[in-house]
């Protein structure tokens, strides 16, 4: 077994018993918000405590510890499941308890360094609010039932549903907390179900990201790293507040610091990570594309673009010149609050800097413009310079521990595994890695215009459920909805939520946790619910993808607790009673009907060209595991030891079969390196030409010692013919290579000849793109939100038209805008939301945590001092925070600076009260969040971006009263 | 040059800072309670070098200049 | 002679509060005892400052020389621990501490206090090094394992560094050598004023 080790220094002691477990003492006196909040909600702590803390909290780890059995103890190596920075955690196991853990000094990744959520996750370990076993709602309450029972009955109505409105009338929401090959199993198992309505938490989250960054230059991820922010000499944050999201990351964004790195915030907010910044300017929330076209305006004004790489590398930035000319400095100011002063010292600071990265988060993807704010960000960079080069970057950070690898390989609604797409030819590749016949495929789905047509997003479902049959792009409305491992309150209009899923013949939740959805579900419903418990990823083995596109594998640090189950056994059971398991796992070993995962990574490896998951082999991973200090923590790259010259994790694109040995790409787009040691260029992706300019890079700029030293297409076999390539594969490659491309030839000859024989990259050599002309604004236009708080602003930057039928629904914009442009006055404020440091997500599964549910008690708006006195409300009072929703939230008023006189801010990490209603008795008994509060989504306005319907949550309007 | 000597000082002054712990014993009456072992008899076999050593290693894993240069 | 101490770097401190779920995770304190927390001041203003506090195992303990049943002592390392069974939780120790270090969970229904608890430097008490009691009275004994305190080895950003005190001196030296930065601490200023110390003042002359 990997990693596992005697004990030797001592024989800890594996009674991890408790002391005393009850009410303390006032806490000394101190004025920050965690404090002053702690004080006012010790009450419900101490009742929390009181009533289901106590006696049987901890009965698995407690029943094997009590009895003072000591034994060996085993170290499993896994890692954090809470952000997508992926610090790993030593876990000591006693005779199957969880009893220590460790730091992993040697990660390069965090060096052994957590924040509240990485130091407490043995707490899963104990999971004593753990939803334990299957369950049902009868008559208005949850009530155990047996696994066989559960199946039976939900794979009856299931197929029932299917049979009478057909596959498209259920919603499969996935899980980015999946691991890599649940997730990947997961497209699959809807794709043989029949439908492409499946998404996961990735379109509430960076979808806009995706979708903006991969159209600009190739691929949607991150483009370097969080240890090679150590060698940025400039970072700008805008919408990322990383000292609370994403802590451990810190650690190197600190040490830049200290090596002299400039650091910038743009924000609303006044976030902990501005409390570390050089300069830290505050804008207007939404106006995230006048900020940066104002900074670029001064880059262009002063000459500081990079003209060179614009020339050889960049297409369209003459079109951009034309906008930014636009936005001068008293435009700016007008849209976003914002000197130009300030925003010419951003730009000199970037360009006198470089190289200069800039970071980004949800702050500006989820708006209604998200597609166009990133690709903003995009076209800074790249007039810059500042892609492809170590310390420079894009660097992106994502959510959660998973969800790069869930978008990469998991259940997107418009592709398959490997941004595959859903055309037929995607079809046919996959069907013919899975083994199936691509008829038969097509037999599971209503028709091949269902299955090459992009399914309902995450975002929308609700509106699937709700929306009239007539405007509905799909057969049926959604009938059945399943939430594996998601949040309900991380979606807007929660309000509207409840009216869906009273709709619904049949909600199920397949989870560790009832989460809000059982809640919510109960709060509206007397039956058609039912609950599956599963097992968390500390409970099972597989890799997961960090932010920085480094794979790393887990391994099992205890059995699943209670009656749950892996996710992947589930959907193996399920496929069973749907009649399709053999298919499903026709290339995996199946054993108690648990798919190998190590199996399943192979058929990832075995398909996954197109953004190299193909070298990844489990093999490889684990070793790295092993491993891991010999590994470089400013560039990534092992030296010396077993995996020398190989960068940790094989971050993707890790090209060719495993035995081609790429070492993983650590910068995306380098240059400066051969691409089989990581280097690349941008992707050929948008054909050679567009209106007579060339598309592809200029000559001289190419990969290091790449054969062809001028732009080129992506290599198929006709080019490879052309150039006298083709024999340079071997017969057995020639035969599969025939007839296919890069992305299509399953043999990897192709990957192989092109990188290993003739340096050249296989996706072609192009320019990035700062007009992205398939995009509703090609270059990116500021347009105000839906629900503005400035008329005047709607006025000057209307919004977009309605649509008729995206992704399977219409979506509305500009009449939704129209009709909300005096909003202000009833709703003078600006709401936005974000992260807090204890919590992740939707916060179930660390608000029953109690290490961590204790440092934050109560849900809470910010608002300012001056807000706060002109309604009357003090620190700490209750509030109702009002949205045009007609939704009301009553929490905590944090009087604070932080933010703005017209600008509140919330957490998005709560649920479990309804308007002022606390929903302890709709949850499951037992199971139930320690700490309840409002979430900010059950106030969310309506509003999609006009190209991944991402939801507009970061800029939508409120009114806040003393309660 | 300026830069070292500047370096140098700072040093100087960190190390001032942190090296005026020195102590004599100050309780106000004798402790009244159990007698504990040695932090390093039960893992250690009463080697307070060896003991020392350890912690001392270990402690340099919160150094991260250690780690990168 | 090792001399346990701890340091926080405030330059590095983001208030994540690892360094207090470390501590729940690694001694399974009870619901709102809390050996460790992070304190900030200016919350939410421009100069805001967070630091880690816990037990700072004084080498003039007050805690120790107010106790009326004595039940403190001090180890080899400067280790400021007690014995829980000659407590009697009249809570002295907690007005006399100026960190408010002790913590004191209820026993009954009546607020009477129970035994005094606090940050042990992960090194237990006077109970067998490792064992169950040890470890159910005051936690579980890194110390003895030559390990250091979790709470410091977890820190998220190395800003809270335990360990002896020259070591981790010499660490934070070349941090702040390496900042460029002068070594003075959180509270420095406060403590002396801008100019008050001397060697703060060299630097500045230096610096001209």
């Amino acid at each position: 077994m990997l990693m596992q080790k005697k004990k030797t220094t001592t024989e800890r002691s594996s009674s991890r018993s408790r002391l005393t477990r009850d009410v303390p003492l006032a806490a000394p006196e101190a004025i920050d918000r965690r404090t002053f909040l702690k004080r006012s909600g010790i009450g419900i702590g101490v009742g929390a405590v009181a009533g289901h803390l106590g006696g049987g909290m901890m009965r698995p780890a407690e029943a094997a510890t009590d009895a003072g059995k000591e034994g060996k103890v085993e170290i499993k190596r896994t890692v954090c499941t809470h952000c997508s920075v992926g610090c790993a955690i030593d876990a000591e196991v006693v005779n199957g308890v969880w009893v220590g853990q460790e730091p992993v000094f040697d990660s390069p990744i965090n060096l052994g360094a957590h924040c509240a959520k990485g130091a407490a996750v043995r707490e899963h370990g104990h999971g004593e609010m753990r939803l334990k076993y299957p369950m049902k709602l009868v008559d208005g309450k949850y009530q155990k039932i047996s696994w066989e029972q559960a199946l039976r009955e939900i794979s009856e109505k299931l197929l029932a549903i299917r049979k009478q409105h057909g596959p498209d009338a259920v919603y499969w929401i996935g899980s980015s907390k999946h691991n890599n090959e649940q997730a990947y199993l997961l497209r699959k198992f809807v794709s043989m179900w029949g439908t492409n309505n499946c998404d996961h938490q990735a379109r509430v989250c960076h979808s806009t990201t995706v979708a903006g960054v991969a159209n600009t230059w190739g691929y949607g991820a991150m483009t370097n790293s969080y240890n090679d922010m150590q060698n940025a000499k400039a970072i700008m944050f805008m919408g990322s507040n990383a000292a609370e999201a994403h802590p451990v990351a810190m650690l190197h964004i600190l040490r830049a610091k200290e090596n002299g790195s400039k650091i910038i915030v743009c924000d609303p907010r006044f976030t902990r990570t501005a409390a570390k910044a050089d300069q830290y300017v505050r804008f207007r929330s939404g106006t995230d594309i006048p900020m940066i076209w104002g900074i670029l305006h001064h880059v262009f004004a002063n000459g500081w673009e990079d003209k060179k790489y614009i020339n050889d590398r960049v297409y369209g930035m003459d079109k951009v010149r034309e906008e930014v000319a636009k936005w001068t400095p008293e435009k700016v100011k007008e849209a976003t609050g914002v000197d130009g002063e300030a925003l010419l010292q951003v730009a000199e600071t970037m360009a006198k800097n470089r190289p200069s990265t800039i970071v980004w988060c949800m702050g500006q993807t989820q708006h209604t413009i998200g597609n166009a704010m990133v690709r903003a960000f995009c076209t800074l960079q790249l007039a810059l310079g500042n892609i492809g080069t170590s310390g420079g970057g894009a660097n992106i950070f994502r959510g959660h521990d998973n969800v790069q690898g869930a978008t990469d390989v998991g259940p997107n609604p418009d592709s398959l595994p490997g941004y595959y797409g859903i055309a037929p030819g995607a079809w046919k590749h996959w069907c013919r890695v899975w083994g199936v016949d691509y008829e038969w495929m097509k037999g599971r789905y209503v028709s091949e215009a269902m299955m090459t047509k992009p399914g309902i997003t995450v975002s929308r479902w609700i509106d699937g459920v709700l929306e009239k049959n007539e405007f509905i792009d799909q057969g049926p409305n959604l009938k059945a909805v399943v939430y594996w491992g998601m949040a309900p309150n991380s979606q807007n209009r929660g309000k509207e939520m409840i009216e869906a899923m009273k709709a619904l013949d049949l909600l199920m939740v397949i989870d560790p946790y009832p989460s809000a959805t059982a809640a919510m579900a109960a709060m509206v419903r007397k039956d058609g619910v039912y609950l599956l418990p599963a097992a968390t990823q500390f409970e099972t083995v597989g890799s997961c993808t960090a932010s920085n596109r480094s794979i790393q594998w887990r391994e099992k640090v205890i059995e699943p607790l209670f009656e749950s189950r892996p996710d992947h056994t589930i959907m193996y059971l399920l496929a069973q009673k749907f009649g399709f398991e053999k298919e499903f796992t026709k290339n995996i070993k199946v054993t108690n009907n648990e798919p190998s995962m190590e199996d399943t990574l192979r058929e990832i490896n075995k398909g996954t060209w197109t953004i190299g998951y193909t070298g990844q082999s489990p093999e490889r991973l684990k070793l790295h595991m092993k491993h891991m200090n010999t590994f470089d923590v400013k560039t990534l790259k092992a030296v010396g030891g077993p995996c020398d010259g190989e960068y940790f994790g094989l971050p993707w694109p890790c090209y060719g079969t495993p035995e081609m040995k790429h070492p993983g790409t650590p910068n995306l787009y380098d240059t400066s390196k051969h691409v089989m040691d990581g280097g690349g260029n941008f992707r050929a992706n948008f054909g050679v030409e567009r209106d007579g300019v060339s598309l592809l890079a200029g000559d001289g700029s190419a990969s290091k010692d790449a054969d062809l030293q001028f732009g080129y297409p992506e290599f198929d076999h006709v080019l490879l013919k052309k150039l006298g390539w083709w024999n340079d594969l071997t017969d057995d490659e020639k035969k599969e290579a025939e007839g296919k491309n890069w992305k299509t030839d399953l043999s990897g000859g192709i990957q192989r000849v092109v990188m290993k024989v003739h340096g050249c990259h296989p996706f072609g050599n192009a320019k990035a793109r700062a007009v992205v002309w398939n995009f509703p604004d090609g270059v990116p236009l500021h347009r105000e939100p839906l629900f503005s708080t400035r008329p005047d602003m709607v006025e000057k930057y209307p919004t977009h038209d309605d649509k008729k039928a995206f992704w399977r629904l219409p979506t509305l914009f500009k009449s939704v805008q129209q009709k909300n442009k005096d909003i202000v006055k009833d709703f003078p404020m600006v709401l936005t939301s974000g992260r807090l440091t204890e919590y992740e997500g939707g916060g179930e599964e660390t608000r029953s945590n109690p290490w961590l549910a204790e440092l934050q008690q109560e849900a809470f708006v910010e608002i300012n001092p001056k807000a706060a006195n002109d309604r009357g409300i003090r620190n700490g009072e209750d509030v109702w925070v009002k949205t045009p929703t007609g939704a009301q939230l009553k929490v905590k008023a944090l009087v604070t600076e932080r933010v703005d006189a017209g600008t509140c801010f919330m957490p998005f990490h709560f649920s479990g009260r309804w308007m002022g209603e606390d929903m302890l008795k709709y949850y499951p008994e037992g199971a139930h969040p320690i700490v309840r509060g409002e979430a900010v989504n059950t106030a969310t306005t309506y509003g999609y971006d006009a190209v991944t319907m991402m939801q507009e949550t970061k800029t939508t309007v409120c009114q806040v009263v003393r309660a | 040059m300026k830069s070292t000597s500047l370096k140098i000082v700072a040093a100087l002054a960190a190390a001032c800072l942190l090296s005026a712990c020195g102590e004599k014993v100050q309780t106000a009456g004798d402790y009244r309670g159990k007698t504990d072992s040695k932090a390093y008899d039960a893992n250690f076999g009463g080697d307070k070098a060896k003991w020392e050593a350890a912690t001392r290693a270990r402690a340099q894993n919160q150094n991260d200049h250690k780690r990168i240069p | 002679m090792a001399r346990m101490k701890f340091l926080c770097d405030s330059d590095r401190c983001i208030e994540c509060n690892g360094c207090v779920t470390a501590c729940k995770n690694e001694h399974e304190t009870p619901w709102g005892i809390s050996r460790r927390r992070v304190v900030t001041l200016g919350d939410g203003l421009p100069g805001e400052k967070s630091v880690s506090v816990a037990c700072m195992h004084c080498s003039d303990a007050p805690c120790m020389a107010v106790c009326p049943t004595d039940c403190f002592y001090r180890t080899d390392e400067g280790v400021v621990l007690h014995d829980k069974d000659q407590c009697i939780g009249c809570g002295y120790c907690f007005y006399a501490c100026p960190f408010g270090a002790p913590q004191f969970p209820q026993t009954g229904n009546f607020g009477m206090r129970g035994k005094m608890d606090k940050c042990t430097f992960c090194a237990g008490g006077p109970e067998k090094d490792g064992s169950a009691e040890e470890k159910k009275k005051y936690g579980n004994n890194r110390l003895a394992e030559g390990k250091l305190p979790l709470c410091a080895e977890m820190c998220s950003t190395k800003a809270l560094l335990a360990g002896d005190a020259d070591v981790i001196s010499e660490i934070f030296r070349e941090r702040a050598l390496h900042r460029g930065k002068g070594g003075e601490l959180w509270g420095w200023k406060q403590a002396y004023g801008k100019d008050g110390a001397p060697v703060a003042k060299a630097v500045k002359e230096e610096k001209k």
